[in-house]
């Protein structure tokens, strides 16, 4: 366990020292405060007749969880799988005291917390924004589960970019095999709704089931039981590929 | 005590190259080295005695079998092969904490100290991207010897290196052994480099080790490394030795 531990230190430290994920982090702040821009300015050019009071933190998590987190989670994976093996680098991890199963297993971590950390930096974000535009603050510890609650589906995108990851032959090709995956996912879940329904990408903004939901207990567990057995099926096709590989 | 045993070994990649059938055993305080050709298998055994291929055959390391025992077995060995493995994102010092990171005990000075050994530690906060081929190679040979292993596989360690690097090399490696009593596993092409270096040496080609002997023997009956390789080499395709 210790040495899973430290590895998964080793492997989230080698993805927070390359600079594009700070500045697609920073992207992410910029549309953030880019948004508050535009309400500013309507309220401006309407000479204050058209103020838009919104929950800037609720709204900007649609982006967040649907473009920023798939983007940061499917370039993590890349990183340090495909990439790896490509730079020769994964034997580094595969000569020191640790089975192929936890290698893999502190990489995929790495990057669900690298996914979760980007969800709380822009949670920060948007807090200083709606605190410094004076909105409302009552809707705060709301907003945090939502934000805390949809880290729990990073885990399902992790789960895809790791298999994808483990069938293409290249950086670039598992790059573009993950984003068009997801993409196609996410058209199964708004055209073709029973199909969509159990596709696991469909729950990346997952607080929409908890927070105001009507949904039964049920059909709450049933999506949960969607989720982690579609994580479960990823992550052992995964490691089998892993294990089987020569390096 | 037998420091590494293989029986049977047995590695075919798709094309039908790679290792066939080899039996190798390594005695503690042994420096032994795999003397063979380009592609006569010598880093294909080496992979499969560190797991890194799927083989065939009995692999014993400190005489633990190796898959059930892999994480032990590493805790001990210190390995190089091929291309070293190195972040070029990351300084050196950066490279070699972040290997040693999981194992225990591992301090700073330690890591200069190592550093300075293989002639890096004025090079320390450097990226390792915009190391020399030779420069990597000594950053690879410090992440082998920085955990002090009682066992090292080095595959072609004095690849890249210099004249001066690469007696400094085999320096180090000699050194190691008689002081600390590490047990050796090298590889090369090099007939001049083994009999430099090495105790007993094994000779492969096409993929199988087609003798074994101690140095000493090997020079006894031959002027030098390289006729001892040349008579077992067309020993083995039938060709007349004169």
């Amino acid at each position: 366990m210790r040495s899973l531990i430290l590895n998964t230190k080793n492997e989230l430290k080698k993805l927070i020292m390359k600079k594009k994920y700070i500045i697609i982090t920073l992207i992410g702040a910029l549309v953030c405060i880019l948004r508050l821009g535009g309400n500013v300015l309507i309220a401006k050019v309407s000479g204050g007749e058209i103020i838009i009071k919104s929950n800037l933190i609720m709204e900007m998590l649609g982006f967040i969880t649907d473009i920023l987190i798939p983007l940061i989670v499917f370039m993590g994976v890349t990183d340090l799988f495909a990439s790896e093996i490509q730079e020769d680098t994964l034997k580094a991890s595969l000569l020191r005291p640790l089975t192929r199963f936890k290698v893999m297993t502190s990489k995929s971590l790495a990057v669900f917390i690298l996914g979760c950390l980007v969800i709380l930096a822009m949670f920060a974000v948007c807090l200083v924004i709606q605190i410094i535009s004076g909105g409302n603050l009552n809707i705060i510890p709301a907003t945090f589960a939502a934000y805390a609650i949809d880290m729990i589906p990073v885990i399902s995108l992790v789960a895809m970019a790791l298999f994808i990851n483990m069938i293409a032959k290249s950086p670039t090709l598992a790059m573009l095999l993950c984003i068009a995956v997801y993409i196609f996912f996410k058209y199964l879940n708004f055209y073709i709704s029973p199909v969509g329904q159990i596709v696991f990408t469909a729950y990346s903004q997952w607080h929409r089931l908890w927070i105001g939901s009507i949904l039964p207990l049920s059909a709450i567990i049933s999506k949960i039981g969607i989720l982690l057995g579609s994580v479960l099926i990823l992550y052992i096709l995964s490691y089998m590929l892993f294990d089987k590989n020569d390096y | 005590m037998n420091v590494i045993e293989i029986n049977n070994l047995t590695k075919l990649y798709k094309n039908n190259r790679g290792i066939k059938n080899i039996s190798l055993t390594v005695q503690q305080g042994d420096i032994l080295g795999l003397l063979g050709p380009n592609g006569s298998g010598k880093t294909t055994a080496m992979k499969a005695i560190l797991n890194l291929v799927h083989s065939t055959g009995d692999i014993k390391i400190f005489e633990m079998p190796l898959h059930e025992n892999f994480e032990k077995i590493m805790l001990r060995t210190g390995a190089l092969i091929e291309a070293p493995a190195i972040y070029k994102d990351m300084t050196a010092f950066e490279n070699i904490k972040m290997h040693t990171s999981i194992y225990p005990d591992i301090s700073k000075a330690r890591i200069e100290h190592i550093l300075n050994l293989v002639h890096l530690l004025q090079y320390k906060d450097d990226k390792a991207g915009r190391f020399s081929l030779g420069m990597k190679q000594r950053l690879g040979l410090a992440i082998a010897f920085v955990t002090e292993p009682e066992l090292i596989i080095l595959d072609e360690p004095v690849n890249g290196l210099d004249i001066e690097g690469v007696v400094e090399i085999r320096e180090i490696i000699k050194k190691l052994n008689e002081e600390k009593g590490v047990t050796f596993l090298i590889s090369s092409h090099m007939s001049s480099e083994i009999e430099k270096t090495c105790n007993k040496v094994a000779i492969m080609y096409e993929g199988e080790l087609i003798a074994q002997s101690s140095t000493e023997n090997a020079l006894r009956l031959h002027p030098s490394m390289e006729d001892y390789f040349l008579s077992v080499v067309k020993d083995k395709r039938g060709e007349i030795v004169i």
